[in-house]
């Protein structure tokens, strides 16, 4: 949502390679999957997972505080200046 | 069938609309007849019209005569731009209007091209949300062209005004849509040892059956967007889940490993249209403040299709129903969408609705002149369909936000995909869970949407507050609110939750 609403018009562009690339990833991760867990022990596998999301946490933090002055900076985003 | 019905509502308002306006020019006309005032031909001021602003004074002049005229959709209208040259609908009755200033004097203006008009014009006036402009066809002539709008901001055909009830049953039937697309992707994973084992593969091969499912996805969702702003949100729905479920028929009964990924795959080409253009139905039904909690009520139907998926099919597996059950289970739930979509799902695309009011302009009136915002629009369906192939490639080298948001999505769905294969080897290994059960803990997952459900209010009240901040800050009401509002959804949690969550089921994973 926070994607739609930063691009308004282009709201499906920008919509689209999120999908695009979620999907692609999640289709090759259901593949990878079985072989991950069978290797490592489900303990590490979670582990590994839960580092990466980890360092992903901050993201809606990081747009929370800068993404007005990111919004301004683009050409293809919503911004309203005050 | 709901469609069906719309179509013929807006042709009765547009025949009711005209009937109105008719009478209002008649009026407006008749006033100047019983002054008696000398009559001029304004058709050489035609062209000139066409480039000048019609003055908001003589509007309000109009009113003062037209008091008895007045419909309720007039009232409060903002002034829109009027056309200035009508249909030939009357006799060339030409007549001038005096003006009336607001203490009801009357004031004979010399009638300049800018007072003075005829019936013709009059009527012009009157038709409310028409719009005149000078248009240059495909076939290159140059012609005035009227671009039909809404009758007003309040026009109960604008599916903005429409009941919070009907509104939020297109919402849950795009909604449907998407559990049905969604749920089939993972309900595969839930017979996954059966299938390996049935076409003689191993089960990481097996696991393509998912995979090339959101493949199809991925490759899928590029070409929906174009196609459902030229045809109209609901044909796009049925005809993409016609053909998937054709595809879903041709999984379930394909005779070789091949041919039933390629069939997945398909299938996934069809199935991701609704989804991607659902996003557009949602903005086609609800202003930004109240898609607050409307695109909540979405996801929340929509994205637990795949943890629904397993579920569904959880039992299918150890059970004596072959695998191919779970596609057969599909294809029922997507035929049920189906008709629920024919029958009773309203068309949302503002734009496509203005075309039926514009065909029913053209067909009341005779006047082939009357034309639709989507009508005039200079690029082709093909032009667009090549930048929305593009541009998202573009866009990524310089937005940072598409890049970190698509990163930040991407490595949430690839947890929550490798967890289809890998709650097997969580549950069924350590814990001795039977496959039935395993799948059933999918709904656990489910149970952790709710506190989105509860924090909805909070943010809501929010999202209110920060949207009077807004107007407090730019002088300017009625702003949306700004995108960053959306992100407490994340920030109240789910971001900390999720690797949380992974650790601790990582290191709880033990017999004991």
């Amino acid at each position: 949502m926070y994607v739609i609403d930063s691009y308004a018009v282009y709201a499906a562009s920008a919509l689209s390679f999120v999908t695009l690339s979620r999907y692609l990833a999640a289709g090759g991760m259901t593949v990878v999957g079985i072989p991950f867990y069978r290797n490592m022990n489900p303990h590490w596998t979670l582990t590994i997972l839960g580092a990466i999301s980890a360092l992903m946490a901050p993201v809606p933090f990081v747009f929370y505080y800068f993404g007005a002055r990111i919004r301004i900076k683009s050409s293809y985003a919503v911004h309203r200046h005050e | 069938m709901l469609s069906y019905l719309q179509y013929r509502r807006i042709g009765q308002a547009v025949e009711r609309q005209i009937e109105r306006d008719q009478e209002k020019a008649k009026a407006l006309s008749s006033y100047t007849q019983q002054l008696g005032l000398p009559t001029r031909t304004p058709r050489g001021a035609v062209g000139q019209r066409q480039e000048t602003e019609q003055p908001r004074n003589s509007q309000a002049s109009q009113e003062s005569p037209l008091e008895k005229l007045e419909t309720p959709e007039d009232h409060g209208l903002p002034p829109e731009p009027e056309a200035t040259e009508t249909p030939p609908l009357e006799e060339e009755i030409e007549d001038s209007y005096p003006v009336e200033d607001n203490a009801n004097n009357i004031m004979v203006r010399i009638p300049t091209h800018r007072t003075h008009f005829s019936e013709r014009t009059a009527l012009g006036y009157s038709l409310t949300g028409v719009d005149a402009r000078m248009r240059q066809t495909n076939e290159s002539e140059v012609g005035h062209v009227f671009v039909v709008e809404w009758e007003g901001p309040e026009d109960p055909l604008k599916p903005h005004n429409w009941s919070h009830g009907s509104r939020i049953w297109a919402t849950l039937v795009v909604s449907f849509i998407a559990f049905a697309g969604t749920a089939a992707s993972s309900i595969d994973a839930a017979v996954l040892p059966q299938y390996a084992a049935y076409f003689g593969v191993s089960e990481v091969a097996g696991s393509l059956a998912t995979a090339m499912y959101l493949l199809g996805f991925a490759v899928g969702s590029q070409f929906a967007g174009p196609f459902s702003e030229t045809l109209g949100r609901n044909l796009i729905y049925i005809v993409t889940i016609a053909i998937y479920m054709c595809f879903l028929i041709g999984c379930g009964a394909a005779p070789n490993f091949g041919g039933h990924i390629t069939f997945r795959f398909l299938a996934g080409l069809f199935a991701s249209t609704p989804l991607t253009v659902a996003g557009g139905t949602i903005a086609d039904l609800w202003n930004p403040l109240e898609k607050t909690y409307a695109f909540p009520l979405y996801a929340f139907i929509g994205f637990a299709g795949p943890l629904f998926g397993p579920v569904i099919g959880s039992y299918i597996g150890p059970s004596s129903l072959s695998w191919r059950w779970c596609e057969w289970l599909m294809l029922i739930l997507a035929g049920v969408v189906l008709t629920i979509v024919v029958l009773g799902q309203p068309e949302t695309y503002a734009s496509l609705l203005l075309s039926w009011r514009a065909h029913h302009f053209r067909k009341l009136t005779g006047d082939d002149r009357f034309r639709s915002p989507l009508e005039v629009r200079k690029t082709s369906l093909w032009t667009r369909l090549k930048i929305a192939l593009w541009r998202p490639f573009v866009m990524i080298w310089t937005e940072p936000i598409i890049l970190l948001m698509s990163l930040y999505l991407t490595i949430l769905y690839i947890v929550l995909f490798t967890f289809f294969v890998g709650f097997e080897f969580i549950f069924t290994d350590v814990y001795n869970v039977s496959q039935g059960i395993t799948n059933l803990i999918w709904i656990a997952v489910f149970v952790g949407f709710w506190p989105l459900g509860i924090t909805l209010p909070i943010i809501y009240k929010w999202t209110i507050q920060d949207m009077r901040k807004q107007e407090r800050i730019t002088g300017q009401a009625g702003l949306p609110p700004i995108p960053e509002t959306r992100l407490w959804f994340a920030m109240l949690g789910g971001a900390f939750a999720v690797p949380v969550s992974l650790f601790w089921m990582g290191w709880t994973d033990y017999v004991s």
